[in-house]
């Protein structure tokens, strides 16, 4: 089987698992959109500006949401399903195989991007339809460069969080107790001008605040171009780098108490 | 092309930190024969079988499977060889058909799934999500995925662990149809009934060595070992009467005698007593003729070990 056609089945079926795993979609596809709407009945109606970007209440809250709904399906995807998998020796058994570690890797992530940029267009189409939300064609193309470089970027963080999680059990504590208060003060639950200026800072070192602010910026009126923060996606890319190379070098394939 | 070994291991050794789980174990095994690998835990099975799988990294001795370096597994190599690891999930939401078609993906020349759908007994199964299967039915999936890239040689890791009576016959039948296919297999199990099943050849571990190796009806001498005799005596009827090599063997608890003898001339000897008794009109309750079993030799030597 050629490199393509590996990955093209691989990726077949990872879609099928991931659709047939009503927990997963609820959290990847249903969750964002309740925050989009929930929010927005609270703070849709402010009629201020944020002052870095210029955007109106739900103007702000769409991207916002498209960034959670990114760091969802990938960041947290992954890391929660890949150390189940990896507990419950399903990892162990694709190990004996020969599908190959790029085979493996390479699907697991085009399904990650796959599912971040579906769930971008569901949060895209749902503020359209919602609050009004419109991009242009030119911002449309730096919204996918954002989506897709991102997507990749958190995905091997998802990778790399797999080797400090150290049991099924403790996936989901260890998984939120990063991504939630991130999302506090990366400004994805609301502008960081509000915020203790040492949390700001704080939220400025990780990768979420910079992909939030790429997609901020992508919706600004005060934006040229395509939107593209370049100094922000880089800190994503840079991120993801280093996830990439701490998974490369340190992921395992077996539950910790291998005998 | 063919070899005649497909397993080759010398002075195999491997530690974890202090404590060594293989101490030295020596053993081929020739191209075809199914091979069952008996021991308590700990003894050193499953650390054995995993470098052999390619899994873990040995600390010393020489390891060939299939002609090549476990240690350095490759593509082509995994292709030729099936694993069914001890606890190992499947894929829930995939059904059995779906199962074994991605795994099939990933081999050059993949068996028909149809064909190992019934070779494992799941057709009435084929459209059922792995996660519906009772655990005999899963346990034969896990085989299935095992055949399903057309390997060469399989290894079965306590295959029937913690199974009801029936699922194990299930996963037996299984296993029994890839011996048909000409397959190698090595299995481990602390079941002796297993081994006795299923293998052609048994290697008993202990404490990280082999203690014993051998047709599961000559290991440890057993085809030499005496026949048992044993029986009750009838309160109505005295020990003291019996022939001579049964006298020493009662034991009386009041109510009647308990005569257990062991004999390497068990027709003679069955014969002498059976006279007796008949001349008598004496019913010998519980009368039994027990071979000392795989497991009695089994606890035997690994008790010996232990000791020593």
């Amino acid at each position: 089987m050629s490199g393509f056609k590996l990955l093209a089945h691989q990726f077949r079926y990872d879609q099928k698992l991931f659709w047939r795993s009503p927990p997963t979609v609820f959290f990847s596809v249903a969750l964002p959109l309740i925050f989009l709407f929930l929010l927005g009945a609270v703070f849709g109606d402010a009629a201020e500006r944020d002052a870095k970007y210029g955007l109106l209440a739900d103007q702000y809250l769409v991207p916002a949401i498209m960034t959670l709904g990114i760091v969802s399906a990938t960041f947290v995807n992954i890391a929660m399903v890949i150390t189940y998998q990896r507990e419950m020796g399903v990892l162990k058994r694709l190990r004996g195989t020969p599908l190959p570690t790029w085979g493996f890797v390479g699907a697991r992530t085009a399904t990650s991007v796959v599912n971040a940029a579906m769930i971008a267009v569901v949060i895209l189409a749902a503020g359209k339809f919602a609050y009004g939300i419109d991009v242009t064609l030119t911002r449309l193309a730096g919204m996918v460069i954002v989506t897709l470089v991102g997507s990749v970027s958190l995905t091997a963080l998802g990778f790399a969080l797999t080797v400090i999680i150290p049991s099924q059990a403790a996936a989901t504590a260890i998984t939120n107790m990063i991504v939630l208060p991130l999302y506090f003060i990366s400004g994805v639950f609301g502008s960081t001008e509000n915020l203790p200026p040492a949390l700001a800072t704080i939220g400025k070192i990780f990768p979420i605040e910079h992909l939030g602010a790429c997609m901020f910026q992508v919706f600004s009126p005060s934006a040229t171009g395509i939107g593209l923060k370049a100094a922000d996606l880089a800190i994503v890319v840079a991120w993801g780098v280093a996830g990439m190379l701490f998974a490369a070098l340190r992921f395992h394939w077996e539950p910790r108490e291998g005998r | 092309m063919s070899d005649p070994h497909a397993i080759e291991i010398s002075g195999l050794r491997k530690s974890y930190g202090d404590v060594e789980a293989v101490r030295g174990i020596d053993l081929r095994v020739k191209s075809g024969e199914v091979l069952a690998i008996l021991g308590p835990n700990g003894a050193g099975k499953t650390t054995t079988v995993e470098i052999l799988e390619g899994y873990r990294p040995r600390s010393a001795g020489s390891v060939s499977v299939l002609g090549a370096d476990p240690a350095n597994p490759t593509r082509a190599w995994r292709e030729r060889i099936g694993i069914v690891l001890q606890d190992c999930e499947l894929l829930g939401q995939l059904t059995v058909r779906e199962s074994l078609a991605m795994y099939a993906g990933y081999y050059r020349a993949p068996r028909d799934i149809d064909e190992t759908i019934a070779l494992t007994g799941l057709q009435e199964k084929s459209e059922s999500r792995a996660g519906h299967l009772s655990g005999g039915q899963r346990r034969r999936l896990d085989v299935a995925l095992a055949l399903i890239g057309d390997p060469e040689l399989i290894f079965l890791d306590e295959p029937t662990t913690g199974f009801d009576p029936e699922a194990r016959r299930e996963a037996w039948t299984a296993i029994d149809s890839m011996r048909t296919l000409g397959k190698t297999i090595i299995l481990t199990t602390h079941y002796m009934e297993e081994a006795q099943h299923l293998a052609d050849r048994v290697a008993v571990f202990a404490r990280g060595r082999i203690v014993a190796e051998g047709a599961p009806d000559e290991i440890g001498g057993r085809a030499e070992m005496p026949t048992t005799i044993s029986f009750t005596l009838p309160p109505k009827a005295a020990a003291s009467d019996l022939p001579p090599v049964f006298r020493a063997g009662a034991q009386s608890d009041g109510s009647g005698a308990f005569v257990s003898v062991e004999t390497h001339n068990s027709v003679e000897t069955l014969n002498e007593l059976t006279s007796w008794a008949l001349e008598r009109a004496i019913e010998l309750e519980d009368l039994s003729v027990r071979r000392p079993s795989l497991e009695d030799i089994y606890l035997r030597l690994t008790d010996e070990e232990g000791a020593s």
